[in-house]
C-alpha cells in the first residue's frame, strides 16, 4: 500500500526496495521460472486465440453489466440468496457490516478477495467490533504483518520463511523451525480452529454467471471451499466486473486464468455454488447467503471507450510477472492494492489520482505486459493515457510541457540540438561522450555514460553520402528518430551503405522530426500528435517502404499513428504509412533477400539484445538473429533476450535507479554468453547498454546490427 | 506400497501375451481387432504396455482377459468393461503431474483393500499407542459398497463415518467419495459435493480416495458444459473441480502440499459400474 503521494518519497520507497536485497532475489527467480513455467503449461494452445477469446466475450459482458446484473440478481433471488449492488467501497463495507449484525456474528473468516481489498473491508469490520481473520496462507501473512498485498496472486512474495517464521513464533507463542512445510502445517492447524469457530465467511469470486446464478472461485489451498461451507452464513463481495452470461464463458477464462497466474493447468480446487446449499449448522439447515456487487467506478468505466477494455481483467497478475519494473521494486512499490500494470490502472480509477500521479509514470513502456495479458488489454497505452488525464487535471509541470513544445517546433528542437553540441564541449573533453558532468547535481545518473551529439547531425552529411542507384528495385525513405539523426548519424550511414548495395533508393525527408512517443510517454498528447501530423506530411506516398532503425520510433508510426491520428484530415495516410513502416532486419530479411552471400567475415562471437519495441511492438524477433548469421558471426543467444534493458526513452532520466539495476542484469546475461560484441537494433538500446558497458569497464562492445552488417559487406 | 510390483510382458505372439506380476500370470488373447488399423503388432504393444499401469483381479483362478483393440484401444472382459485407454492415459498423466496417486481397479473389491491399506498406514504414521483408531468418512456411498466397506473395517479399528461430520472438524484419517466426472485434459475430478457431509468429506479428510469410473472421462471441462449447467439449474448446489492435493506456493513460492484440504488425493480408476 503506498503511503505517500508526493514523488520525492515515492522515489525513496523505490530505493528501499531496490536495496533489499531478498525481494531482489525472489523476483528474480521468480520473473524467469515463471516465463519458462508459463511457456510450458500453454505449449498446447494458441496463446493468441485464448486470449482473444476472452476479449471478445469480457468485452460483451463489460458493455451489458446492468442486464447481466439484473438477470443474475432475478435468479439468484430465485434460488434464495440475498443480492445487493454497492456503489461505492464504503457502501459495500456498510452492507456486510450490516449482514453480520443481523446475524449476531462476531467471528468471521475470509478468503482472499482482491475486491475486499480494494474496499479495505477489514478495517471496516473491525473498526465494527468484528473479529476477522484471513485464512488464505499469504494473506494470513499479511494481516497478521498489518500489510497489504504484494501480489495479486501471491500476496507475501515479499517476505522469506524467516520473516514468516517469526511472525508465527510470535502468534502461538512457540518457537517455529523455518521449514517451509511445518509453517503451512501451523497455518492449517491454527486456522483449523478459527473456521470451527466462524460466525460468518466472505469471500470473494472469479465468476459470477448470470443464467444460473452461480459463483465461482478459483483456488489452491481450499480455504475457499471451507469458508463458503462452514460457517450459517456466506457473503461473497464481487466486482461488477466479473459478470458473464453463462458457464461456458467461465470455463474459457478457468482456462486461461491459472495458466497465465501460476504456469498450473488448472488450481486445486475451482469450486461452482448455485443458490443457497445445505448447511446443517443453519437454522433451516440452509446456508444464509448474500451477494454484494461492487460497483465503485466499475459501470462509468464501462462506457469509457477508452478504459471499458480494463473490465476484461480476470486478474491474474501475469502484468506484473513480466513487468521488469515490478522485478526490481516489488509490489509495494508498483501498485498500491492492485499490483503491476493493471494496478496502475486500477489505482487511479478505485483510489484517485493522488495514489496513482507517481504510480503511472512508473512503467518503462516495454511492453511485457500486453504481450501476456490474458484479454489482450493495451496496458501500456492506457497507463501512458491515464498520466495524460493526470496531468490534463493536475496541470502539467513545467519540464513537460517545455518538451512538448519544442517536440512540436521540429525547426527550433534541431536548432536546440545544435546549440547543444557547442554548449556540451566542456564535458566532453573533445570525445564523443559527455565526460565532465557535474555529478553533484547528476548523481544517480551516473550509471552510464551519455553519449555526446555528433559533430554533424545525418540530416547535414545527407547530401554528400546520398548512393546513387541505378535501376532501384524498390524505394524507401529512412525514418531517422532523433537520437539517430543527431547522436548517432553513423548508425544510418551503414544503414545506408548496406541498402545501396541491394540496390534500393533511399531518401531521406528532410521535415521528418521526432516520431512522438517522447511526448507521449511524458504525457503530452497534443504535441505527440501535432508531431506525428507533421511527419505524416513529410512522407512522400510513392515510396515503397518507411525503414527505420530505431524500433521505437518503427512501433510507434505502426501502431499509435492511425489511432492518434483517426479524427483528423491524415487518418487514411496515417493508416497508409503505418502498413509501410518495417524496422531494418524486417525489411533486409523480408523485402531486399539478403542472404549469407552479401557478407564476408570471421566468425567472431556475437549476442543479441532483443529492443522491446522490435521483438513486441513490431513481432520482428527470428530477422535478427538470422542477419548476425548471415553475416558470418557466430550467434551466442543471452538469457532473456526479450527483457528490457532498463532505457525506455524519458523513463531512465525519471527513474534513473531502476534503470540502472535492469541494465545490470541485461550486462550480466550478455557478459554470461562469452561474446565480446553485443547486437541490437535500436539507438536507445545502444545508447543504454554501450554507456552502462562503458561506465561499469564490461569487456564489451556494444553495436547497432547496421554497423557490423556494413563493415562485412562483400 | 506392497501394490506396486515389478511387471513384465511377455509375448508369445501378437495375438496372445501375458503379464507377469512376480506371482501371477494374466493371459491376454486379442479377440477383436481393427481392419483398418496400419500396424497391428505395435497397436499390441502400445495396448499392453497400458495395462501395466492397471491393478488386476480375477474372481477366478484362471486369470484370462480378452483384448479388443481399435484405433483407440479397448480393454473389454466378460463383455462389461470399455475403455478409451487414451483419455485414460492421459488423466493419468495429468492427475500424477499434480501430485496425485493414480491407479486402476478392477472392482469395489479391490478399491476398498486400498483403502484399508491406506488406513493401515496412516496407523502406523500416526504411531498413537493409546488410541490407534482410524476414521473413514463414506458419507456418499450406495448402500451396497457401504455395507462392504463396513464389513472390511469391522475387524480392523476402523470406524466409518457416514454423517455428522461437522462433529469431526480437526480432521478424519480417509475420506471415500465417489467422482462425477473426470477432466483429461488437467486430471481433474468433478465431484457434486452438495450433500454438506459429502463436501466436508472431500474437505476436512486427511487423505481424500475417490472412486471414478473409467467411462466417466472427458476430454476437457467444455465437453461438461451441459451436464453442469444441468445441475446448476437446482435451486442449491455446489460442484467442485478437484485436482491434485490442496497446495500452497504463498511461502517463497516454495510449492507445499496439504494446507487446508487433503494432504493426499487417491484415484482409483474403476472398470466396473457406474458410481
Amino acid at each position: 500500500m503506498l503511503k505517500t503521494t508526493d514523488m520525492k518519497s515515492y522515489k525513496k520507497g523505490v530505493q528501499e526496495s531496490l536495496e533489499n536485497d531478498f525481494l531482489r532475489k525472489a523476483m528474480d527467480t521468480f520473473a524467469v521460472a515463471y516465463r519458462s513455467g508459463r511457456k510450458k503449461t500453454f505449449c498446447d494452445f494458441d496463446f493468441a486465440e485464448l486470449a482473444g477469446d476472452i476479449a471478445t466475450l469480457k468485452d460483451k459482458a463489460g458493455a451489458n453489466l446492468m442486464s447481466l446484473y439484473e438477470d443474475f440478481k432475478a435468479q439468484a433471488e430465485r434460488k434464495g440468496i440475498k443480492v445487493h449492488l454497492a456503489k461505492t467501497a464504503a457502501e459495500a463495507n456498510a452492507i456486510i457490516a450490516e449482514i453480520g449484525k443481523e446475524n449476531q456474528v462476531k467471528k468471521v473468516i475470509k478468503s482472499k478477495s482482491m475486491t475486499a481489498e480494494e474496499t479495505h473491508l477489514n478495517t471496516h469490520l473491525e473498526e465494527k467490533g468484528f473479529e476477522v481473520t484471513e485464512t488464505d496462507l499469504g494473506e494470513w501473512i499479511i494481516q497478521l504483518r498489518h500489510e497489504g498485498p504484494s501480489h495479486m496472486v501471491m500476496p507475501a512474495i515479499h517476505l522469506s520463511r524467516n520473516q514468516v517464521a517469526d511472525l508465527f513464533s510470535d502468534v502461538t507463542g512457540t518457537k517455529q523451525e523455518t521449514e517451509i512445510e511445518r509453517l503451512v502445517k501451523v497455518a492449517r492447524t491454527e486456522l483449523r480452529q478459527k473456521f470451527i469457530e466462524a460466525d460468518m465467511g466472505i469471500s470473494g469470486a472469479n465468476f459470477a454467471i448470470a443464467e444460473s446464478a452461480t459463483i465461482g472461485l478459483v483456488t489452491n489451498e481450499g480455504n475457499a471451499r471451507l469458508v463458503t461451507t462452514v460457517p450459517p452464513v456466506h457473503v461473497a463481495l464481487i466486482g461488477l466486473e466479473k459478470l458473464v452470461p453463462t458457464l461456458s464463458d467461465a470455463l474459457k477464462i478457468v482456462k486461461i486464468l491459472p495458466r497465465n497466474a501460476t504456469g498450473q493447468a488448472i488450481t486445486s480446487y475451482v469450486t461452482w455454488i448455485t443458490g443457497a446449499n445445505p448447511c446443517l449448522f443453519a437454522e433451516g439447515k440452509k446456508k444464509i447467503m448474500h451477494i454484494v456487487f461492487l460497483d465503485n467506478g466499475r459501470l462509468a468505466m464501462s462506457e469509457d471507450p477508452d478504459f471499458s477494455q480494463v473490465l476484461r481483467c480476470v486478474r491474474c497478475g501475469a502484468c506484473a510477472n513480466v513487468c521488469p519494473v515490478y522485478r526490481m521494486v516489488g509490489g509495494h512499490t508498483l501498485g498500491h492494492i492492485y499490483i503491476g500494470a493493471i494496478g496502475l490502472i486500477l489505482t487511479y480509477f478505485f483510489h484517485g489520482r493522488d495514489k496513482a500521479k507517481n504510480l503511472v509514470q512508473n512503467c518503462i513502456n516495454c511492453g511485457a505486459c500486453k504481450s501476456v495479458c490474458a484479454a489482450g488489454i493495451d496496458l501500456p497505452r492506457l497507463i501512458k493515457s491515464i498520466h495524460a488525464r493526470i496531468q490534463d487535471n493536475d496541470g502539467h509541470p513545467l519540464q513537460s510541457i517545455l518538451l512538448g513544445k519544442v517536440l512540436k517546433n521540429r525547426s527550433l528542437f534541431h536548432k536546440l540540438l545544435r546549440t547543444a553540441r557547442v554548449a556540451q564541449k566542456p564535458v566532453t573533453g573533445g570525445s564523443t561522450y559527455l565526460r565532465h558532468l557535474p555529478m553533484v547535481l547528476f548523481k544517480e545518473h551516473n550509471f552510464r555514460r551519455l553519449p555526446a551529439i555528433a559533430a554533424k547531425p545525418f540530416r547535414d552529411i545527407w547530401d554528400e553520402i546520398k548512393p546513387e542507384v541505378k535501376d532501384p528495385v524498390c524505394r524507401i525513405a529512412l525514418f531517422s528518430g532523433c537520437v539517430q539523426d543527431f547522436v548517432y548519424p553513423e548508425q544510418l550511414q551503414a544503414a545506408v551503405k548496406v541498402l545501396a548495395k541491394k540496390s534500393i533508393a533511399v531518401e531521406f525527408p528532410m521535415d521528418q522530426g521526432c516520431c512522438g512517443l517522447p511526448a507521449e510517454m511524458m504525457g503530452e498528447n497534443t504535441a505527440g500528435k501535432e508531431v506525428a501530423m507533421q511527419n505524416v506530411e513529410a512522407f512522400d506516398s510513392n515510396i515503397d517502404y518507411i525503414v527505420s532503425l530505431c524500433a521505437s520510433c518503427a512501433s510507434h508510426i505502426r501502431h499509435a499513428y492511425p489511432r492518434i491520428l483517426s479524427d483528423t484530415g491524415k487518418a487514411a495516410q496515417a493508416t497508409a504509412i503505418a502498413g509501410k513502416t518495417m524496422s531494418f532486419s524486417q525489411f533486409l530479411k523480408d523485402v531486399a533477400g539478403v542472404t549469407s552471400e552479401d557478407f564476408t567475415g570471421s566468425n567472431t562471437p556475437a549476442t543479441y539484445h532483443a529492443p522491446c519495441h522490435l521483438c513486441r511492438g513490431m513481432g520482428v524477433r527470428e530477422q535478427p538473429h538470422s542477419l548476425i548469421n548471415d553475416a558470418g558471426l557466430s550467434f551466442l543467444p543471452a538469457a532473456e533476450e526479450e527483457t528490457c534493458c532498463g532505457f525506455g526513452g524519458t523513463y531512465s532520466g525519471k527513474f534513473p535507479a531502476v534503470s540502472s539495476e535492469i541494465l545490470n542484469k541485461k550486462l550480466d546475461d550478455a557478459v554470461a554468453t562469452g561474446a565480446k560484441l553485443l547486437l541490437t537494433e535500436c539507438p536507445g538500446c545502444v545508447l543504454q547498454l554501450r554507456g552502462g558497458a562503458l561506465m561499469q569497464g564490461r569487456d564489451l562492445v556494444v553495436r547497432h546490427l547496421a554497423e557490423v552488417l556494413a563493415e562485412r559487406l562483400k | 506400497m506392497s501394490r506396486k510390483k515389478e511387471k513384465k510382458i511377455f509375448f508369445l505372439d501378437m495375438g496372445m501375451f501375458f503379464i507377469n506380476n512376480g506371482m501371477t500370470n494374466y493371459w491376454f488373447f486379442v479377440v477383436k481387432r481393427d481392419p483398418a488399423l496400419c500396424d497391428p503388432a505395435a497397436t499390441v504393444k502400445r495396448a499392453a504396455s497400458q495395462l501395466l499401469s492397471y491393478s488386476f483381479r480375477c474372481p477366478g483362478r484362471l486369470h484370462l482377459f480378452q483384448l479388443c483393440y481399435f484405433e483407440q484401444p479397448q480393454l473389454r472382459r466378460g463383455g462389461k468393461m470399455t475403455i478409451n485407454s487414451d483419455l485414460q492415459r492421459l488423466f493419468t498423466e495429468k492427475a500424477q503431474a499434480v501430485s496425485a496417486h493414480v491407479q486402476v481397479v478392477a472392482d469395489r473389491q479391490a478399491a476398498f483393500d486400498y483403502a484399508l491399506e491406506l488406513c493401515e498406514r496412516r496407523r502406523r504414521d500416526k504411531g498413537d499407542a493409546q488410541d490407534d483408531r482410524v476414521t473413514i468418512a463414506a458419507p456418499a456411498l450406495v448402500k451396497e459398497d457401504l455395507e462392504l466397506l463396513k464389513s472390511l473395517c469391522k475387524s480392523r479399528k476402523i470406524q466409518v463415518l457416514r454423517e455428522g461430520l461437522r462433529d469431526n472438524m480437526r480432521g478424519v484419517d480417509l475420506g471415500c467419495t465417489y467422482a462425477d466426472f473426470g477432466i483429461a485434459e488437467t486430471g481433474t475430478l468433478v465431484i457434486n459435493s452438495t450433500d454438506e457431509d459429502l463436501r466436508l468429506a472431500t474437505m476436512i479428510s486427511d487423505i481424500h480416495l475417490a472412486l471414478l469410473p473409467l467411462s466417466r472421462i472427458r476430454q476437457d471441462a467444455s465437453s461438461l458444459t451441459a451436464d453442469l449447467q444441468n445441475v446448476m439449474t437446482d435451486p442449491a448446489n455446489f460442484t467442485a473441480f478437484i485436482t491434485g492435493p490442496s497446495r500452497t506456493a504463498d511461502i517463497e513460492r516454495v510449492l507445499a502440499i496439504g494446507v487446508h484440504g487433503p494432504l493426499e488425493l487417491h484415484i482409483l480408476l474403476l472398470e466396473d459400474g457406474q458410481c
